[in-house]
Formats: structure tokens, C-alpha cells, sequence
């Protein structure tokens, strides 16, 4: 593997991150500790794998007010041989330390990136109002803008869920619990 | 409830489970009310749509999906003997619809704004645009503002 394998790498990891990129932020964390603390060896898996997760929840956590619930073993996938394999992320560090932080700015750029196109899909309900706002242009901005189309199904979620509450809400739907009274004998 | 209150009612409430990722198989939305919600935006094929219809014991099941796919999911439900168990599918021409009609309907008065309000603030509670005074200075303080690169532009 070549440096520019591993970029290829690195943006194909991004390509497919949803929106939060928390994998990319993880790589990020570990070239930054690899680069400032020095505590780490990137050819040995181990000495990042699990802490790195917490490296990675301290940014998330910071600008994202979350952190990655999937499991661990989808998350773990990011150190599979056809994601960063320890191979890569030791040509991404040598490129880091060189250029001083070059591939955590490249990420984090990214970021930022992503995160601005999701403003638009914000943007947009505020400046379409309840007069103009119509949900297929809505749902045209997620499903055209490449960045954000793997988000698309937390969109359907929170448009469905967005009608069913105000409904609910609306329409002071209850619910009624109840027992037969025939049977409290049971509970004698 | 006991002997002495043998029955309540309780306001429905509908609610979103946290985050959860499309790997999962996770629930994503429930009702108090005895419905559960999963959203897949998947292509399903016979063996995705047997083993996520399968994978859920109850026996109404509503899909959501794209116009496009409503035939295809029909076709391949009644393929594998499941169609009995789908109450319906809704479309994203339906949800359109639905919309235009709390929007600008009849309604529109109670419904619009709070609807559109909901809509925002979910968006923001999934995708919080986290501040961008605190993400500069955390880009400046690590100093990622002075790299220039043409390889990692």
C-alpha cells in the first residue's frame, strides 16, 4: 500500500460515513495522538483499538452532544482490510507527523463540510415557512446532495415521527387501560 | 392498577428511541399506544424483507417507502406469504400528501407551526449544527487553519 492507497482509503471511509462521521473522527483522533502524545504504535492494533473509541467520544461528544451508540463489532469494522487497516493508518501517520496534522485538518475539514450541507435542509424549513414549505423538495435535499443521501432514512424517521406526534398531540388521543371486573378475583 | 383501580387512561404519546445506526436492527420509534416503528432505507430483496418481517413478532406491520419500491415490496410480500401481516404501505407520496394537507389544509391553523416546529427541532437534536465559534476555536487551537496542502485540499 502507497500513501495515495491510503487516502483512497480514508475518502472512501468518509464517502460512506453518514452524516456525524464519527469513523473518520476516530482515524483523526488516532493520527493526533499518534502525532502529540506518541503513546501509541500504529502498526499494533491493540494499542488504539478500544481507546480510540473514547478518543473519539471526547470530540463527538463536544460538538455533536453524542456519541456512537452502533455495536462494537460495526465498529470495529473500521480497521477492517478493505476500510483502515493498520497498513494505512501507519502511511497516514507518517504523513501527519511530517506535515503536522495535514490528514486531521483533511478529516475535520470534511467535517465541517458535511455538516454545512445539513444546514441546509435546517435553512430551508426556516426560510420556506409553513406557507412554501413542501416535503419533496425537503426530501430532494437530502436525496441529491451525495453527502447526505446515506442519511436520508433518519430524514423519513423524523418526518414521520414530526406527523404522528402533532397528531397525537393534536387530536388528544388516550389510551385507555382496563380490566375485566370479573376476573379481580385473581388478584384477591 | 389493583383491585380498587381496576382501569386508567394516560395521554398517547409517541416517541423516537436515541440514536441508532442503520446497522442496527434496532427499534426507532414507539407508541404508548402499542406501535412500534422501524424505518429502513433499504432495497429489500426476498431474503432482506423475510428476515426483517420475520424478525418482528407483531402481526401489523406498516412500511414506508419510495413510490418506486411499493410494487416491488407487494410482489416480493406476497411471494413469501407475508402480505397478511402488512396492514399497508405508505409511500413518500402519501407522506407529500399529508403534509400539504397539515400545511395548507382545512387544519392548517392547529396543525402548520407545530409541525414545522417539531420537524426543526428534531433536525437539530439529530444533526445538532454544534456551534461554530466552539469548532473554530477548536481548529485554530490545534492549528489546522494554517495547513495548506494541494495533496489534502
Amino acid at each position: 500500500m502507497n500513501l495515495i492507497e491510503a487516502k483512497a482509503a480514508l475518502d472512501k471511509v468518509i464517502k460512506k460515513a453518514r452524516v456525524h462521521l464519527y469513523k473518520p473522527i476516530q482515524v483523526a483522533e488516532i493520527l493526533h495522538r499518534d502525532r502529540i502524545h506518541q503513546d501509541i504504535d500504529l502498526s499494533i492494533l491493540d494499542t488504539y483499538r478500544t481507546k480510540s473509541k473514547k478518543w473519539r467520544d471526547i470530540i463527538c461528544l463536544k460538538f455533536l452532544g453524542r456519541s456512537s451508540t452502533s455495536s462494537a463489532r460495526y465498529q470495529d469494522d473500521l480497521f477492517n482490510k478493505n476500510a483502515i487497516p493498520p497498513e494505512a493508518l501507519i502511511l497516514l501517520g507518517d504523513e501527519n507527523r511530517k506535515k503536522s496534522g495535514v490528514v486531521e485538518a483533511y478529516i475535520y475539514r470534511k467535517f465541517i463540510t458535511r455538516y454545512s450541507q445539513m444546514t441546509a435542509g435546517l435553512q430551508y424549513c426556516h426560510e420556506a415557512g409553513v406557507e412554501n414549505f413542501n416535503l419533496g423538495t425537503f426530501f430532494d435535499l437530502f436525496d441529491k446532495t451525495p453527502g447526505l443521501k446515506r442519511s436520508i432514512d433518519k430524514v423519513f424517521e423524523i418526518v414521520v415521527y414530526s406527523l404522528f406526534q402533532v397528531l397525537v398531540e393534536e387530536l388528544d388521543v388516550s389510551i385507555q387501560v382496563s380490566l375485566n371486573l370479573e376476573k379481580t378475583e385473581i388478584l384477591k | 392498577m389493583d383491585i380498587n383501580n381496576t382501569s386508567f387512561v394516560v395521554p398517547a404519546k409517541f416517541h423516537r428511541v436515541a440514536v441508532t445506526n442503520a446497522a442496527d436492527r434496532g427499534l426507532d420509534m414507539w407508541g404508548n399506544c402499542g406501535f412500534a416503528v422501524q424505518i429502513k432505507h433499504l432495497t429489500l430483496d426476498e431474503t432482506l424483507a423475510e428476515g426483517i418481517v420475520s424478525a418482528i413478532t407483531a402481526d401489523r406491520i406498516i412500511i414506508v417507502c419510495k413510490d418506486s419500491e411499493e410494487k416491488i415490496i407487494l410482489s416480493l410480500l406476497n411471494q413469501i406469504g407475508w402480505k397478511s401481516k402488512i396492514q399497508s404501505i405508505i409511500t413518500r407520496s402519501d407522506l407529500e400528501i399529508w403534509y400539504e394537507k397539515a400545511l395548507r389544509g382545512s387544519f392548517s391553523h392547529l396543525l402548520s407551526t407545530k409541525l414545522l416546529n417539531i420537524l426543526v427541532e428534531e433536525i437539530e437534536c439529530e444533526f445538532p449544527s454544534s456551534n461554530n465559534t466552539d469548532f473554530n476555536d477548536f481548529m485554530v487551537e490545534r492549528m489546522y487553519n494554517n495547513i495548506k496542502d494541494s495533496f489534502w485540499k
